[in-house]
């Protein structure tokens, strides 16, 4: 056993192992695993053992819990969504935000920015009966158009040109409106002008296309189903 | 084989370190000369932190630009030159081989400090990139990649020059670490500054570069230095010493991952969050693996802490890497992340890496091989006492304020109810806690630095060392070290 | 000595996997992430920086604004970012497409400003700019207390010659017949400060990131 040796100057420390038996003897311990203990095992090698897959269980786990499906746009790990699950469902203030800007680029033109129309020729929004009606109605007024003459809450309108087919798919459309856009200018002009109907889900907008899928033809008065 | 003792008049490497002596002399002259620097810039960037009035008005020394000045200096002038000056001895003490002439590998350290020298005159002057521990600019990339590798070479060359059939822990994680660096360095320059990736994988890889360089080569050369030293003075083999290998690959292994923990929270993805804070808990295995090895050798020679200052750096070393990794896992848990991220108690954690293990380790280390190289005693055996104490006390008034000051801000950020101004006013007597530590280290420093300067380059002191015979302990050889059972 | 080949194997082969496992995969896996079309608004975001925040882009990163400042709100427990109203939501990776340079920031040694843009006092006027110019020139005049550097040496005091500059600084101490005015430094970094915002919701995001609604029945 090396003692410390007495040289001890803290100035130039006095090593207490040559550099050669260093690498000699730990060469010679790298290989060796401690004796057995009368019972036929170690322990300390076993209680190692033990923690480790311990520790490496708990750690698959935490992961598999917190690995937020995997997808790079999931930031929060408890959250294991699959892409793809669920419709994407905005806020009712950006619904109505988005609608806004798409009724300030198309419907405007001819329902003015008050909504109210044209007496005669364009029918209001404010008020009506057809928007703040059944919503199958409505959707599929924006999907396919509807053609003169229009009678709205009593009064009739004509102009030369008709209400345009929004909807993907018609001849002569000029807009393809997907389903969502469709929902967004409509729960727009439901909420606007003093209407206060209930938002338009993209879902039963995109219920109402289905059952009108094959139609290529504007709609008249007297074809649309007349709940108010 | 009882060994014979090897030459009577060298003490067991007068060769070895003969050939040493010029470059990590040089490389420690810069080493110092670049701490010195880092803790006035360091000192200053902590002042501004509470006194933003100080030095106001002059746009070189903004908090903005002198805070990340203080760390290049620090990682790259001080530590790297410090790390290949302990690696290029270590690696020719254990291998037993000597420097083949050394010309090269001082232009090559000529060459990486002027290098780090433009690159932190560069953050000073606005040419930053304002990544954390990549803000060197780009034009210095080339001088530092080329320096390294030449003196790295070295390192390998004397590898194989040396003649020991045997390769101790030491080198694993000195090899390991010589390979690693400039692996980090050069992927994480070409994806964050030459061609930057898009969005935010440049913070994964950002984190990624900097727990690699915190962890891979600074912890690393702080264990290869630990592992060396410590049957080295207390003069037993490391405990458990079969396990060593298994720590080894864990920790190489889960090191790297652990950096992208400290994103938990940001808009990065999920799943990578959690591999960091997986990767921070199974850092659990090397590290109780290390804590056998460590500190039950250790306990079989408590004794040599009282008598020798380089067990006690060393010491300090290993615990505040213990301390580090446990900081590390609780870092990690989801209820402590979203208190701790993002204030003084994360960014604490690096310096405590860097500063608590990696320069803990290479001052025990300098203070050993020194009087061996220029075979002279230190000067001032009261000089190494203050560097101590005053580095230990620095260390943790430094660690605790930074992290009591961290939680303090982390709980007054997740309470909407505290203006931001009261979040800044609670933080202040902590900060101004850290300035004081930072100073206490900094006067530590000038005495390691004047004792260094004295031992090297002072005449008198070489002419008084000349005049006495050469002490016991660099003339006789060591004892050899004996296997004990266990 | 002949294991140091095999040392050197497995270092390279342990940072490969983290590369791989960190770095490879996330650059596959959203590397390449899209800015989002918004066919409603006929409109891609995140946009484009315009030429002038890109410049203060560039200041921002020159004067190391990120050592103090965060740029990504937090949402979940325990952060209050939502509540201090440092965003409208938590930040999503796409909102970093327009930052060619992410400075995501680590410590909150001031506030966060990721959405500075959207919630700068006056937000919108020029008297946001006039009020950011005071701050960045003297933030203790703003903010009592405040910790931030004065950044003088981004403005510069010269003689009216003709008309007096409109973004001149409504500050005492500056000699008659004199202005104190932004240097162009400043006005980009301004203009970058004043464009922060992350008001857009992506709806992908939103799905994904949003917890499932608790069940109403059931309680446990």
């Amino acid at each position: 056993m090396s003692a410390i040796p007495s040289n001890s100057d803290p100035r130039l420390e006095a090593a207490a192992a040559s550099d050669d038996s260093i690498q000699r003897v730990h060469a010679g311990l790298l290989h060796t695993k401690p004796e057995p203990e009368p019972g036929g095992y170690a322990l300390a090698p076993l209680l190692l053992l033990g923690l480790m897959s311990g520790l490496i269980l708990g750690c698959c786990i935490f992961f598999v819990q917190n690995r937020g499906a995997f997808d790079p746009l999931v930031y929060n790990g408890h959250l294991n969504t699959k892409p793809g699950e669920g419709p994407v469902v905005l806020p009712p203030e950006q619904i109505i935000a988005k609608g806004k800007s798409l009724y300030a680029q198309t419907c405007i033109q001819c329902h003015m920015a008050d909504g109210k129309g044209v007496p005669g020729k364009y029918p209001p929004l404010a008020g009506s009966d057809i928007v703040n009606g059944s919503e199958d109605r409505v959707i599929r007024i924006l999907l396919h158009g509807l053609k003169d003459p229009i009678t709205l809450n009593g009064a009739t309108f004509t102009t030369s040109e008709k209400m345009p087919p929004f909807g993907p798919g018609m001849p002569g459309g000029l807009y393809n409106y997907s389903d969502a856009k469709i929902s967004y200018v409509l729960s727009y002009v439901r909420s606007d002008f003093g209407n206060k109907s209930a938002l338009v889900e993209e879902s039963k907008v995109t219920e109402v296309h289905k059952q009108v899928a094959a139609r290529t033809t504007s709609w008249t008065m007297s074809e649309l189903p007349a709940s108010p | 084989m009882s060994a014979a003792p090897a030459q009577p008049t060298s003490a067991e490497s007068g060769e070895i370190d003969a050939s040493l002596k010029v470059p990590v002399i040089v490389l420690l002259a810069f080493a110092i000369l670049w701490l010195l620097g880092a803790s006035a810039l360091g000192v200053i960037a902590a002042i501004k932190l509470h006194t933003p009035a100080f030095l106001g008005g002059c746009e070189f020394l903004t908090y903005g630009r002198v805070y990340p000045a203080a760390l290049n200096a620090l990682a790259y002038g001080w530590g790297m030159n410090a790390g290949l000056a302990v690696a290029l001895w270590l690696m020719a003490r254990l291998a037993r081989g000597t420097l083949p002439s050394g010309g090269l590998l001082i232009v090559a350290t000529v060459f990486w400090n002027i290098g780090v020298k433009l690159g932190v005159l560069g953050i000073l002057a606005g040419d930053s990139n304002s990544i954390t521990w990549l803000e060197m600019p780009a034009y210095v990339v080339p001088f530092l990649l080329v320096a390294y590798a030449l003196i790295a070479a070295w390192v390998l060359a004397v590898l194989r020059r040396g003649t020991s059939p045997y390769l101790y822990v030491s080198q694993w994680y000195v090899l390991a670490a010589l390979f690693w660096f400039p692996w980090l360095y050069s992927a994480a320059q070409l994806m964050l500054v030459f061609r930057p990736v898009h969005g935010t994988v440049q913070a994964i890889v950002a984190a990624w570069y900097s727990h690699g360089l915190l962890g891979l080569w600074f912890g690393s050369l702080g264990l290869a230095l630990i592992y060396y030293f410590i049957p080295k003075v207390v003069g037993k083999p490391i405990r458990g010493y079969y396990l060593s290998s298994l720590a080894f690959w864990a920790y190489a292994i889960f090191t790297a991952w652990t950096g992208v923990s400290r994103l938990a929270g940001a808009p990065v993805p999920a799943w990578t969050q959690t591999a960091g804070r997986t990767a921070s808990f199974m850092l659990l295995v090397p590290l109780g693996i290390i804590v056998v090895n460590l500190f039950l050798t250790l306990a079989d020679g408590l004794g040599a802490l009282a008598t020798s200052m380089v067990l006690r750096f060393i010491t300090v070393a290993a615990v505040v890497f213990v301390l580090c990794t446990v900081r590390g896992v609780i870092l990690a848990l989801p209820s402590w992340a979203g208190i701790t991220q993002l204030t003084w108690f994360a960014t604490a954690s690096d310096y405590v890496l860097l500063y608590g293990v990696f320069s803990m380790a290479v001052f025990g280390a300098v203070y050993y091989l020194m009087p061996r190289l220029v075979r002279r005693a230190w000067p001032f055996a009261g000089l190494i006492q203050v560097h101590f104490w005053f580095a230990l006390i620095g260390l943790v008034v430094g660690v605790v304020s930074l992290s009591l000051g961290g939680l303090q801000q982390g709980r007054d950020l997740a309470n909407d109810k505290i203006a931001f101004a009261d979040v800044t006013a609670h933080a202040l007597p902590y900060l101004q806690a850290a300035t004081i530590a930072g100073i206490i280290l900094t006067l530590g420093h000038l005495a390691f630095a004047f004792n260094f300067v004295k031992l090297v380059i002072c005449p008198q002191h070489r002419a008084a060392s000349a005049a006495a015979p050469l002490p016991a302990a660099l003339t006789v050889p060591p004892p050899e070290l004996q296997a004990t059972a266990r | 000595m002949n294991r140091a080949p095999l040392i050197f194997l497995g270092a390279f082969l342990a940072l490969s996997f983290s590369w791989a496992g960190l770095v490879l995969s996330n650059q596959v896996g959203y590397g390449t992430l899209a800015p989002h079309f918004d066919d409603t608004e006929n409109k891609a975001y995140p946009g484009q920086l315009p030429g002038l925040s890109a410049r203060g882009a560039l200041v921002y990163q020159d004067l190391g604004c990120v050592y103090c400042h965060t740029q990504q709100v937090r949402g979940g427990e325990p952060s209050a970012d939502l509540a201090r109203k440092w965003g409208e939501r938590e930040s999503y990776a796409r909102d970093y497409l327009r930052d060619t340079h992410v400075q995501l920031g680590e410590n909150r040694i001031g506030p966060d400003l990721r959405n500075f843009g959207a919630r700068a006092p006056s937000a919108g006027s020029p008297a946001a700019a006039a009020a950011l110019y005071q701050h960045l020139d003297n933030p203790s005049s703003v903010v009592p207390g405040s910790t931030m550097p004065a950044y003088t040496f981004l403005f510069t005091t010269r003689k009216i010659s003709g008309d007096p500059s409109p973004e001149a600084l409504a500050v005492p101490g500056v000699p008659a017949g004199s202005e104190l005015v932004p240097t162009e430094r400043a006005v980009t970094l301004v203009t970058y400060l004043l464009g922060l915002k992350d008001t857009y919701d992506y709806p992908v995001e939103r799905r994904l990131n949003t917890p499932p609604a608790p069940k109403a029945e059931g309680k446990k």
